[in-house]
């Protein structure tokens, strides 16, 4: 697949529209960076993830999509997705009231430790580097979860059917495609999913 | 606060390159960029599967959570050569890096993230290389004029990013040089 892109060149050739954009930029990211500070600049990235995972873990056993808990907690949907996958952390305010609606504590969200003896079992998946982690794609429930990850119900149409075009290729040339994979697409063309 | 977070983004893409160089050594390195079949090596090592087809959207790529064993790596055929090139690494560095908990973009959306700023580092270390940035610093260039030529070599790979994340990168690329010898 790879061969399709043709031979790597570098391309650093001088252009007066890159330049202006250079030299037009400079006041705004401190700013961004320092709400990434406020929030977690104190927090190594692996905590971040270790506690997007527990929110996303009490979030599903909740049975909860990202956009339902976004409504009970009155944030966007994509403070979830980003909580979740470790990009910030929430308020302290926030926590309490993500561990509200999810029925856990925001204690264990936060360290791990009590209130949720489950977590060993629940088959988190483990970076790559590591060794390699379990399949996310092992039902329909969790892949329909998946596509639900990437927009709510009936919106980015596009991007979904971009991502289940990409597993039909992957999934035909590794073996057969399962049922599953229909069964989405058909919901993501109807705006279901 | 800001500076701390910026020492993890920088220390974590170097964590990367040098788990990228125990399988192609010359990542980021005097040769570099790499060529397409040590990329391939790369992502094969990493358990990736990559496809490249047009997309109907504007997403340029996604890397899939595991599916079948792999790490699906889906790439736009009809994006431009170099946002293919700097995608393919940019995704592969999620992968390496374990962000790949969903659908992850290279869309302008969450760039600021520590994970989209350390995978976008990753890629610029071996596509604006180190060698390069020396040739520019050559006779004791200023570092501001090197840095305005590091900013040049990003933009080719940089055309519709907002100047937030351009300026950012910029930045960082030449930290990693500075600080990191990468």
């Amino acid at each position: 697949m790879l061969s399709s892109c043709g031979p790597e060149r570098r391309h650093l050739t001088n252009s007066a529209q890159a330049l202006n954009t250079y030299n037009n930029l400079h006041a705004a990211p401190a700013a961004v960076n320092g709400f990434f500070g406020l929030f977690s600049g104190h927090m190594a990235s692996d905590d971040r993830r270790a506690v997007g995972h527990r929110i996303r873990t009490l979030r599903e056993r909740r049975g909860l999509t990202r956009e339902e808990l976004a409504a009970r907690v009155g944030v966007h949907t994509g403070s979830i997705a980003r909580w979740e996958t470790g990009g910030s952390v929430p308020h302290a305010y926030t926590l309490e009231r993500i561990a509200e609606a999810c029925g856990g504590s925001a204690d264990y969200i936060r360290t791990g430790r009590g209130g949720d003896e489950d977590e060993a079992n629940d088959g988190a998946s483990s970076p790559a580097g590591d060794g390699g982690g379990g399949d996310m794609f092992a039902s329909l429930d969790m892949v329909a979860r998946f596509v639900e990850g990437i927009a709510p119900a009936g919106q980015e149409r596009l991007r979904k059917l971009d991502a289940l075009e990409g597993l039909r290729r992957m999934l035909t040339a590794r073996g057969t495609l399962p049922d599953w994979w229909y069964e989405l697409k058909e919901r993501v063309e109807n705006g279901r999913l | 606060m800001a500076g701390s977070e910026d020492d993890a983004v920088l220390a974590a893409a170097r964590r990367l390159v040098v788990r990228a160089r125990d399988v192609v050594g010359c990542y980021a390195g005097p040769l570099a960029p790499v060529r397409t079949d040590q990329v391939n090596d790369l992502l094969n090592a990493a358990e990736c599967h990559v496809e490249v087809f047009p997309f109907q959207s504007d997403t340029v790529a996604m890397a899939l959570p595991r599916c079948a064993g792999v790490y699906p790596i889906l790439i736009n055929r009809s994006a431009e050569q170099t946002d293919r090139f700097f995608a393919l690494r940019h995704e592969l560095a999620h992968v390496l890096a374990g962000d790949v908990d969903g659908a992850v973009y290279l869309a302008n959306e969450g760039y600021m993230s520590p994970a989209e700023r350390v995978a976008d580092l990753f890629a610029l270390a071996d596509l604006v290389p180190a060698w390069w940035i020396g040739q520019a610093r050559r006779g004791r260039t200023p570092w501001r004029e090197v840095k305005r030529q590091i900013a040049l070599a990003v933009a080719e790979y940089a055309e519709s990013w907002p100047a937030q994340r351009f300026g950012d990168r910029a930045e960082l690329r030449l930290r990693l040089y500075r600080e990191h010898g990468v």
